[in-house]
């Protein structure tokens, strides 16, 4: 019975941390930040949507936007978010097994982008891009191919 | 084995004499039987305990299965964000827009690595025109 117990209090911390971000949680709602959330059921729903089935270069794009488990997008352009929500990105990437995709550096301006892949799969995507007084934060989650991923912005870019 | 007979011609003397003088003998095999039986009856009322204590166990087991599954539900619905789209194509429209802004981000990127490149590679056939002079 003992074991039971522990192994629902397991079951409901792991459920705590399930399938959120806390970065978008923790910033979605301050003032002078806009946010924009797809969640997976949308996906599905989206992944139905007739242009996806059939789009120029003929590739049914519907079960790699079915694959997507979360779109989190934070926008600011308060200096003093701006500042706190860099810091607070950069320590989530760090704590995290996120590696580094590309990074450029313009004068002011800086992006990064970061994924979590295995040989297979792309588990996460972050770009972040940051001006002197604007902060942009980016995150795709799902279960992605490798190639569909790179085929899905390679196809949703042409618009 | 006595007839009928026999006993009919018996008295009453006869009868308690032959009380007296024959013993009932236990039969060998009685004993480890009724030992045997006794056993098996406390196992099996051992075993009955048992029986409920699992099927208390199974209960609970499931009572708080059920207590974590609807705690579970709770806490998902309650902390996962709100969709931004109620609409399908728009929340596809706004993701479009994105990936075009990834894509543009990428090109950037891949547009300054070229630039680097072509910059290497005049280098390099600087170098080589030099050495080979």
């Amino acid at each position: 019975m003992k074991r039971l117990i522990m192994l629902s209090v397991m079951m409901l911390f792991a459920i705590t941390s399930f399938a959120q971000n806390p970065i978008y949680d923790a910033y979605s709602n301050k003032e002078g930040v806009s946010s924009v959330y797809i969640s997976p059921m949308m996906f599905r729903l989206m992944g139905n949507l007739p242009e996806l089935k059939v789009n120029e270069d003929g590739i049914d794009m519907s079960p790699a936007v079915k694959s997507l488990q979360g779109f989190y997008m934070l926008t600011s352009e308060s200096v003093d978010v701006v500042n706190q929500l860099h810091k607070d990105v950069e320590h989530y990437i760090s704590k995290n097994i996120y590696k580094k995709l590309m990074e450029i550096r313009d004068n002011e301006e800086y992006v990064n982008m970061y994924l979590i892949e295995d040989p297979d799969y792309v588990r996460s995507f972050i770009l972040c891009t940051k001006d002197v007084d604007s902060y942009t934060f980016i995150c795709l989650d799902g279960q992605m191919e490798r190639k569909v991923f790179y085929d899905l912005l390679k196809h949703l870019s042409h618009f | 084995m006595k007839r009928i007979e026999d006993i009919e011609q018996m008295n009453l003397d006869d009868f308690e004499r032959i009380a007296r003088d024959d013993e009932v003998v236990e039969p060998t095999t009685l004993k480890p039987k009724i030992e045997n039986t006794i056993m098996a009856l406390s196992m099996s009322a051992k075993s009955k305990r048992y029986k409920n204590k699992h099927i208390y166990y199974y209960i609970g087991s499931g009572l708080l299965a059920a207590a974590a599954s609807v705690a579970a539900f709770i806490i998902i619905s309650s902390s996962q964000p709100k969709d931004t789209f109620d609409d399908p194509q728009m929340a596809y429209a706004e993701l479009q827009k994105t990936f075009a802004f990834i894509s543009s981000k990428m090109n950037d990127g891949i547009s300054k690595m070229n630039e680097v490149q072509k910059n290497i590679e005049l280098s390099n056939n600087l170098i080589n025109n030099i050495n080979n002079k």
